[in-house]
């Protein structure tokens, strides 16, 4: 056999040994417990769920929505336990009209705290009031009445109260508005103030003073080039003034062109025909006839060149130098222009630079003003924001008030109404009696367990064995005598007999109770009479 | 039966004629007048254990079955060891050791022993109560004269070969009460015994409240403690065995206990029921 198998021998061995002390205090619990329960009213109880009507997340740390719904459950449970509620609903229903006579309004409300009680559900964000009411001649549905009552006062109360906090907190909401628009516009002028007097110098400006000096430098370089272009213009209207200049002395002195070329022709010719005279007259005389030809013929060129000579310095030449001096006299103009207008962008540039030193200087002034803009500006921002939110807030707080609603963590609604249940809640016979032979079992097998863990005594030969080693081991079962068997099994037949009867008993009571057999009116008749 | 009827009884010359089946050699060297007997031990029931049979249920036959083999060992030691003497005693008393002495002896008389069980418990003198021989001539009186001439005064019982020899005659009225027990008388006593007797057990007083059993254990050859289960204290057995010889225990008996802390006692019930069946 296995070791575990030695070791549950072992326990099941003892176990039927100490089976009388495991069910004597099994049964005997199990029937007192019944009993007890037996004799024990019925209390009927009603409960009411009340808790807010939505569950959002507020803002903070859970630990501090913790703390909120805690405060808020606490308030709720002291303002329904106390006596100004237990009161109302004393004089609603008169729960207790023993007690009233006896010890008056407040016996009665003490009673009414005394079955009243509430429990927070922090997880489930939940408040449950729960009434309990013993029968007596009163209905069962006292209980639900109780609370309903109790919660119906709490809820009125509270939306009363929660109505004024709404008003109050408009009115409140409304003067912090006006506070706020105040300081903004105060905030706001201290910095249209603080521009004005720091014109492009803002943290602002910088971006735009950079532009600007971008600008101005790509207008430098572009001044520059059209200057140099209004130079080389000049030096190209110079060069040009003076061909003009040659041309206009060229016709003062040769005329027109056509017939200057005329004049030039005609004197070609005459130098040619002296040259032929000079031979002619190597061969012939003066006289000859073919030399007076040519000399004829020779005056006649010299006539024809002087005439186109007189030709070519006349009118044509005259219209073309006049034509000169006006286009010279244009060009100087241009030339004037082109010199000046070089000379006028070293001004334009210089005004550049000029802007150019103003911007940097601007955004050195203004990475200066800078905390102190920046510190404006959050005024101005922090200001709207609480504006915003005040603004928001007295919004919700007129829309709640309009419509009865209220903040979600403050106000608190009836989830559920009460209501009684046929059966009565306490006592829960079938678990109590259930509990009382489970506490019975655990109450017989401590004490078998006392009994085997103080038990001294030899059992069974290995217990010798350790003590007297080498000895021969003999175990003598107990005998008895047949008298002695026959007596100990009649007490054990009895003694089961008279458990089982108990039990069976019990069990019958408790099913009579529990409306499995029978009617349960019998039990609580046999109590009466007792 | 009155002790006072049973102190005028006559001892017998002669030693009842045993049955020739159970009659040992040495049973019939016994001499005329050695013996007293007592004819009431015949008539008297009950002396010897009747639950230790192995006819009377499961559980009488694996306690016949338990001194069976106690027998067993005894006889192995009787031959191979010279075992002839043995104390049977207790830590404290009730715990049955006059019961299973007496099932002892009569085990070792059907295997063909004489067997003498000398109560020398003079404080309970269990075994005279019990067969009867209460005030009458005993051990005390067997062992007030001197060596061989001493007269034994043991009574035959309905077991063949078994021989009760009661603690004798004790005033315990009178001023000293309970006498001592002489170590030199006992050993005479004891002596003259093995010379008629196989084997002597000696019902002894327990060991904590009596100091008789340590002089007895040093006359015995062995000694068998008998220890009742589920009732004497462990811590009261250890002090017992702590004031005590254990190089001469012979045994130990665990008795009365209850039959589930018995190894295989349900295997042994089915062997044990067969028999009885039948």
């Amino acid at each position: 056999m296995s070791g575990f198998g030695v070791i549950l021998g072992h326990y099941v061995r003892r176990a039927l040994a100490y089976r009388w002390l495991v069910l004597v205090p099994a049964v005997l619990v199990f029937a007192l417990v019944t009993l007890n329960v037996t004799v024990q009213p019925d209390i009927y109880e009603s409960y009411a769920v009340l808790m807010p009507p939505i569950s959002r997340p507020t803002a903070g740390s859970n630990n501090a929505n913790r703390e909120v719904e805690s405060t808020m459950f606490r308030s709720a449970t002291e303002r329904l336990l106390s006596a100004r509620a237990l009161t109302q609903v004393a004089e609603k229903l008169d729960p207790y009209p023993l007690i009233r006579e006896t010890k008056g309004m407040e016996g009665v409300v003490e009673k009414l705290r005394e079955n009243i009680r509430v429990e927070l559900n922090p997880n489930a964000g939940s408040i449950t009031v729960i009434a309990s009411h013993s029968q007596g001649d009163r209905p069962a549905e006292l209980a639900a009445d109780i609370v309903n009552t109790l919660t119906g006062e709490f809820i009125k109360d509270q939306r009363e109260a929660l109505d004024d906090n709404a008003a109050k907190a408009e009115q409140f909401l409304l003067q912090q508005k006006a506070r706020q628009r105040l300081e903004l516009e105060r905030a706001r002028s201290a910095v249209e103030e603080f521009k004005a007097k720091h014109p492009g110098e803002l943290p602002d400006d910088v971006e735009t003073n950079k532009l600007e000096i971008e600008r101005a430098t790509q207008s430098i370089t572009d001044n520059r080039q059209n200057q140099r272009l209004f130079q080389a213009e000049s030096r190209r209207l110079q060069g040009e003034l003076a061909l003009r200049e040659a041309e206009m002395n060229r016709l003062k002195e040769n005329g027109d062109a056509a017939g200057a070329a005329a004049v030039t022709a005609s004197e070609r010719l005459l130098d040619s025909l002296k040259a032929e005279m000079a031979t002619l007259l190597v061969s012939y005389t003066e006289d000859h006839p073919t030399v007076l030809k040519r000399k004829a013929y020779m005056t006649a060129v010299e006539a024809q060149t002087e005439q186109l000579r007189q030709q070519a310095h006349g009118g044509s030449a005259m219209d073309q130098i006049a034509l000169l001096n006006f286009t010279m006299e244009e060009i100087q103009k241009q030339y004037e222009r082109s010199v000046k207008d070089a000379a006028s962008i070293d001004e334009v540039i210089t005004n550049l630079h000029r802007r150019i030193k103003d911007a940097e200087e601007r955004n050195l002034k203004a990475s200066s003003l800078e905390v102190q803009y920046a510190s404006l500006n959050r005024d101005i921002k922090d200001l709207e924001e609480r504006y915003a939110s005040v603004e928001t807030r007295l919004a919700e707080a007129q829309y709640h008030r309009k419509y009865g609603e209220y903040d979600s963590t403050t106000p608190i609604l009836i989830e559920q109404s009460g209501f009684v249940s046929a059966v009565p809640a306490r006592p829960d016979r079938l678990l109590t009696s259930f509990v009382g032979i489970i506490v019975g079992f655990g109450i017989g097998i401590g004490l078998a367990i006392a009994r085997y863990k103080l038990n001294a005594t030899y059992e069974q030969a290995e217990d010798l064995r350790a003590l007297m080693p080498g000895a021969v081991l003999v175990t003598i079962p107990e005998v008895r005598t047949s008298g002695v068997r026959v007596g100990r099994a009649i007490a054990g037949v009895l003694g089961g007999l008279l458990l089982a009867g108990i039990f069976a008993g019990t069990v019958a009571i408790l099913g009579i109770q529990l409306g499995w057999w029978g009617d349960p009116s019998m039990i609580r008749a046999l109590i009466n009479l007792r | 039966m009155d002790p006072k009827d049973k102190s005028d009884m006559t001892p017998q010359a002669k030693v009842p004629e045993m049955p020739k089946t159970r009659t040992t050699p040495k049973a019939n060297a016994v001499t005329a007048g050695a013996f007293n007997r007592a004819p009431a031990i015949h008539e008297k029931k009950g002396v010897f254990p009747a639950h230790i049979t192995p006819g009377g249920g499961w559980l009488s036959g694996l306690a016949h079955e338990q001194i069976h083999a106690l027998a067993t060992h005894v006889l192995a030691h009787h031959t191979d060891q010279g075992l002839r003497t043995l104390a049977f005693t207790s830590a404290l008393a009730g715990e049955g050791k006059t019961t299973l002495s007496l099932a002892l002896s009569e085990k070792l008389a059907r295997a063909g022993k004489r067997i003498l069980v000398i109560d020398l418990d003079t404080h309970r003198a269990t075994l005279s109560g019990e067969a009867g021989l209460d005030g009458i001539e005993g051990a005390m009186e067997s062992s007030k004269e001197d060596g061989a001439t001493n007269r034994l005064h043991a009574y035959p019982t309905d077991r063949p070969g078994v021989f009760i020899m009661p603690v004798g005659k004790l005033d315990l009225s009178t001023i000293g009460g309970v006498p001592l027990l002489d170590p030199a008388r006992v050993q005479a006593l004891v002596q003259r015994a093995l010379e008629e007797f196989d084997l002597v057990l000696l019902d002894c007083p327990p060991l904590m409240p009596v100091a008789d059993t340590h002089v007895i254990a040093d006359i015995a050859d062995r000694t068998v403690l008998v220890v009742r289960a589920h009732s004497t204290p462990k811590q009261i057995v250890e002090q017992a065995l702590r004031e005590f010889d254990s190089g001469k225990l012979f045994a130990a008996i665990l008795n009365r206990a209850q039959p589930q802390f018995i190894p295989y006692f349900r295997e042994v019930y089915g062997y044990y029921r067969r028999p009885s069946a039948k």
